[in-house]
């Protein structure tokens, strides 16, 4: 061909406008992306050398080329590169289950991927055999290509008008995606709608909101690129703060779907004249209503607000409608109407009887939307899914939107609903069908029915089920590998039989009814909830809690050594716990207890004495307390590294009978006999396996005469769990036997621990949070492994060793894990990292995300006092980012203030604690027990925990900081915590700890970095207000940390204060 | 025997080696500071100054205990010197 055909040929293309940008403005950036900027020509230039290269490594050039990444440089040169070879893209999202991205790999025939180094460690997993995988390092497993200037193509490869431009995947009636093929034609007419609507020109810069695989992506990117203008992507920092991240960046085009105005209005960004640089606003997806478009009108009073709308089916957009005082007269709904269908497209509405209905009237008719033209895309990857999407009049092909609209005379549209059960949630499509067909698959689910009813103007998916009466959380797993995350239910009821209409058939009407009534309970008795429809109480019923009727939650186990033997009868053979020496199953965990107990009070320990338990992480630990349970005696964990100072306080206020230690002590216990675990053991291990006498009736069959334990209460202390590290008198949280049990059981109940976890444990069982590991995997019958004692640095291997599925981490350790994956990407077996002690650094969430694909990262908020306060529900993992979840279930949180009066949500005041959960108070402190377990007059103990929050209107709290964290400064009130996250927010640096000011020393901050103090100061004076700036910062290489891992305040104080001195 | 990019490294991992006091192969890492979390980020400072990767059997408390024994293990990963 000559090389004017050629360039014919790419004017009709996708990557034809990119070329059209290139030439208007070819040293303007094409895009930014985390600070980095890349030009067009430098745009192009990769593009035609990633394209070269591909081309050279396969044999033919590709039909398909998919792109396994989402909003990132390389998702961006990559979906050029791959029209850069002539071939159609295929937008792959990282964060979707492995199995609808291997469906979509298949279906589409992709044989060559594009991917950053994030993903290739996931993609290997993926791809079928020979498939030829692109990094822009060469990075990666498998046959991988490293990008080769000198194999740059001379220019992009054409395309036929006919060829895909991209194939995107939508939800599928039949349980599977449906693939649909985009022409470059269909583009091109689009384009050509865009381009004489609009003046995009090389100063805009758009918003880049959708996932690459939701086509609106496709506006963003090729609107842009047609007009020489700037592809913005906006994180959902930026969307909490838009005015500040819309004037940084210079955004004048927005495009998002509808919902995240919900999210700009609560963030305080929808103020009159908040937005004012934008000269366009679009939104599409989902239904817009009038109010969110007047309130985003009046933020940005120089755009052009629209609506607009279409399927995938028919080209990212196929109407618009332009908003003004005048479009209310023609809402539905309170809906925005979507406008007139594009020009140069024909279209018709089907009546109920699928037949059209007549035009030739004057008033406003409504139907089924059908629409026919260049957008209209041929058909879908499976031909047979074509079935009822198309329609045929008049010798033409119509596409079925699905949609009910209703038509105007001069052929504008409004919006009135689904035709039939798909239904739009938070901008994607949702086959209710779908979901069906997924809860169905869930073992235990006999039947199921998803419906969507609309409330609060929202769709809102709930399901239905039959069968067992499984937990919303077990059913809730089960899709997570099944469905992507925007198409996850969150509501969830168990019936014992479908309702059936007259015709036998499910009746799904009265279903949709009845959900809609359950999501509508108004507000119940909690204080200041307002008009929300969405009580948390309701939600958290449906969504969570109240699930496991007859369960554990409502009937928790409440001795610590029934939870195991139920464990040994359900799960006798699984393994319960596992150390760097060996392992035990359930049964032989809970006969060495009992022979554990035996030998016990051989000691002469009995009911309520104290036994103290200094050991490394070994598994022994788990029979000696569930022995210690037995007896209705106290397990008395210390870490192996505490100091003999504070040994020997703890041994004074503790006046435990025995020790159980490691090696031989000499005589660190003072006048305590202290017994090497070994020399236990051995006697433990011969009563374990000895045959029981044979006529003594309590023999358990496993041959150990069990321990009576009729004598043991509830509310027997079952644990003292001493805090580490202060300067003040030891202080033990005792811990009695029942609210252990139900806070283990809600804890489960949240997390969902599953018989095939391995949960691997390095945080010391001193630490309560390693400790109740042990409660949490007996619970689920998963298995326990304790880490062997090696260094950090050793993390990654460990967990890859083990199989480990699930890591409760503090933030030390899963920071560093996150550097771990950075030097030795690859796959883990980690489904969940569960995180407590203090907040996690969104930085380091977004590591483990990317470093642990598919693995949940859950935030957890909780004090030894009642041990778990929250857990963000690990299926809302990407909601709220700030806040720590909802209460266990069964527990009350309020919020009060000074003077104890109760705080309406968003008001920070004291978190106050109430529930079966909450402790027995502190050892032999009765005043401090007073004080911060304060009896109330209702009878009810209210645990003050000291920490300073909120919750927002759906009963989600938010933590802001100790009482000692929060403080005044020139007048302001402010937290440590907040200026804390504003400091973690600055590149390089990598811990920060604020000491508030005292009489003798202004705000101070101590970061762990490599940067001038003057410069971490200058950083925070743009993220925070100037009271909230410290006056001094001191820069280290490191942090001293606890033994827990938590960076330790006083230690940076007495640093502090003895240079000054 | 080590060399001053190596020294510079280590340097910035040992809050408590004064910068006066040379580094010889017995300085203990850990009694001058250097902990577990700072075991990573010295494994992934060194991995990026050499180029190098170092072996899982390589990760051991013994690897990083003295400045001796990290450069000994640093030194065999590194290739053949020109």
């Amino acid at each position: 061909m000559t090389g004017t055909a050629a360039t014919d040929r790419l004017d009709g293309t996708l990557h034809g406008r990119f070329l059209r940008g290139l030439a208007i403005a070819p040293d303007r950036p094409a895009f930014r992306v985390g600070g980095r900027e890349v030009s067009y020509a430098q745009a192009h230039e990769t593009a035609l050398t990633w394209a070269g290269t591909l081309l050279d490594g396969l044999s033919a050039p590709p039909a398909t080329v998919g792109v396994f990444a989402n909003k990132s440089a390389e998702a961006y040169l990559g979906t050029l590169a791959a029209l850069y070879t002539g071939a159609a893209v295929v937008p792959l999202h990282p964060d979707f289950p492995a199995a609808r991205n291997r469906y979509a790999l298949t279906a589409a025939g992709v044989g060559a991927v594009v991917t950053d180094g994030r993903g290739a460690g996931a993609l290997a997993e993926l791809l079928p055999d020979g498939a030829t995988v692109l990094t822009p390092d060469g990075s990666g497993a498998g046959r991988v290509l490293r990008p080769r200037p000198e194999l740059a193509l001379a220019a992009p490869r054409p395309a036929d008008p006919d060829d895909a431009a991209y194939i995107l995947f939508t939800s599928g009636s039949t349980g599977v995606p449906k693939g649909v093929r985009i022409r470059h034609s269909s583009n091109r007419h689009y384009f050509s709608v865009v381009d004489g609507r609009y003046d995009f020109g090389p100063d805009d810069v758009f918003s880049q909101t959708f996932d690459l695989t939701f086509d609106c992506a496709m506006f963003d990117l090729f609107g842009a690129w047609g007009s020489g203008a700037c592809v913005q992507p906006v994180p959902l920092r930026g969307l909490r703060t838009l005015p500040a991240f819309a004037a940084e960046h210079g955004l004048t085009v927005w495009f998002s779907a509808p919902s995240a105005i919900d999210v700009v209005r609560r963030t305080g960004g929808l103020a009159p004249g908040a937005l004012a640089g934008l000269r366009y606003s679009f939104f599409a997806g989902e239904p817009l209503r009038c109010a969110d478009a007047d309130e985003w009108q009046r933020a940005a009073p120089d755009a052009a607000v629209e609506n607009l709308y279409g399927p995938t089916e028919l080209t990212i957009t196929v109407s618009g409608h332009r908003w003004s005082a005048a479009s209310t007269a023609r809402s539905a709904n309170g809906i925005v109407p979507i406008g007139p269908v594009h020009p140069g497209h024909d279209h018709l509405l089907l009546g109920p009887d699928d037949r059209p209905v007549t035009t030739d009237v004057a008033d406003p008719v409504e139907g089924e939307l059908c629409v026919t033209g260049p957008q209209m895309c041929a058909g879908y990857l499976d031909p047979a899914e074509n079935a009822g999407r198309f329609v045929e009049h008049d010798g033409r092909t119509f596409y079925r939107t699905g949609d009910r609209v209703r038509r105007f005379p001069d052929g504008e549209l409004t919006y009135l609903g689904r035709a039939d059960d798909q239904v739009q949630i938070s901008g994607l499509r949702v086959e209710l069908s779908e979901v069906t067909h997924a809860v169905r698959t869930c073992p235990g689910v006999t039947d199921a029915a998803a419906v969507a009813p609309v409330v609060d103007g929202e769709p809102r998916l709930f399901v239905f089920h039959t069968g067992e009466p499984l937990p919303a959380a077990t059913i809730a797993r089960h899709l997570r590998d099944l469905l992507p995350a925007g198409m996850l239910p969150r509501h969830y009821r168990h019936l014992d039989a479908m309702p059936l209409n007259p015709n036998r058939k499910t009746d799904r009407k009265a279903l949709k009814e009845r959900a809609a009534a359950l999501l509508a309970v108004p507000a119940g008795g909690g204080a200041g909830k307002g008009s929300a429809p969405m009580t948390p109480e309701v939600d958290a019923g449906n969504a969570q809690l109240d699930q496991p009727a007859g369960g554990r939650v409502d009937q928790p186990a409440r001795y610590l050594h029934d939870i195991l033997d139920t464990a040994a009868a359900t799960w006798p053979d699984s393994t319960a716990i596992s150390d760097s020496t060996g392992a035990w199953t359930y049964a032989e965990v809970a006969r060495l207890s009992h022979a554990a107990a035996g030998w016990l009070r051989g000691q002469g320990v009995r009911r309520g004495d104290r036994v103290l338990v200094q050991l490394p992480n070994m598994r022994h630990a788990a029979p000696l307390w569930f022995a210690l349970s037995r007896l209705g005696a106290v397990f008395v964990p210390l870490n192996p590294g505490m100091k003999d100072f504070h040994l020997r306080s703890v041994i004074a206020d503790s006046e435990p009978v025995l020790a159980l230690v490691a090696a031989d002590p000499g005589d660190r216990f003072g006048a305590v006999p202290a017994v090497p675990v070994g020399d236990c053991w051995s006697a433990v291990q011969d009563a374990a396996t000895t045959p029981a006498d044979a006529t003594s009736a309590d023999a358990t069959p496993t041959g150990v005469v069990p321990v009576d334990s009729a004598d043991v209460q509830p509310d027997d202390p079952v644990a003292f769990m001493y805090t580490s590290g202060s300067t003040a008198a030891p202080k033990a949280v005792v811990l009695p036997q029942a609210p252990v049990a139900f806070a283990a059981a809600g804890i489960q109940a949240m997390l969902g621990y599953r018989p095939d976890d391995v949960v691997f444990c390095r945080s010391p069982l001193s630490f309560d949070y390693g400790l109740y590991q042990i409660l949490l995997a007996t619970l689920a019958g998963a298995e326990l492994a304790l880490a062997a004692d090696e260094p950090e640095v050793r993390l990654l291997r460990q967990l890859r060793s083990t199989g480990a599925t699930v890591f409760p981490a503090v933030p030390s350790l899963a920071t560093a894990l996150v550097k771990l994956l950075a030097r030795d990407p690859g796959p883990t077996s980690l489904r969940m990292v569960t995180n407590t002690g203090a907040a996690l650094p969104q930085a380091v969430i977004d590591g483990l995300r990317a470093g642990l694909p598919g693995a949940q990262v859950v935030r957890m908020y909780g004090t030894t006092e009642c041990k778990r306060i929250s857990i963000m529900p690990p299926d809302e993992e990407f909601d709220r980012p700030d806040s720590v979840g909802r209460p266990l279930p069964g527990t009350r949180v309020r919020i009060l203030d000074a003077d104890g009066a109760e705080q309406p949500p968003g008001e920070v005041g004291e978190i106050v604690v109430t529930g079966p959960h909450v402790m027995a108070g502190y050892w032999k402190l009765p005043e401090l027990t007073a004080r911060t377990f304060r009896l109330h007059p209702d009878g009810e103990v209210r645990l003050h925990t000291g920490d300073y929050g909120h919750v927002d209107t759906d009963g989600y709290l938010y933590f802001s900081g100790r009482r000692d964290d929060m403080f005044k400064r020139k007048g302001t009130r402010m937290s440590s915590i907040e200026i804390e996250a504003a400091a973690m927010d600055v590149p390089g640096v990598r811990a920060a700890a604020v000491l508030p000011p005292t009489d003798t020393r202004d705000l101070t901050i101590f970061v762990a970095a490599d940067l001038p103090p003057t410069t971490v100061l200058r950083e925070l004076a743009v993220r925070l207000e100037p009271a909230k700036v410290p006056a001094v910062c001191r820069v280290l290489a490191e942090f001293p940390l606890t033994l827990n891992g938590k960076s330790a305040k006083q230690q940076l104080t007495a640093m502090l204060e003895a240079e000054t001195r | 025997m080590t060399d001053p990019q190596f020294e510079e490294i280590l340097r910035g991992h040992l809050p408590f080696l004064p910068a006066d006091e040379p580094l010889t192969p017995d300085t203990n890492l850990t009694d001058h500071g250097l902990d577990s979390l700072g075991i990573v980020d010295l494994l992934t400072a060194l991995e990026g100054q050499y180029g190098v990767a170092f072996v899982d059997d390589a990760l051991t408390r013994e690897t990083f205990e003295t400045v001796g024994s990290l450069w000994s293990v640093l030194d065999g990963l590194r290739p053949a010197a020109v």
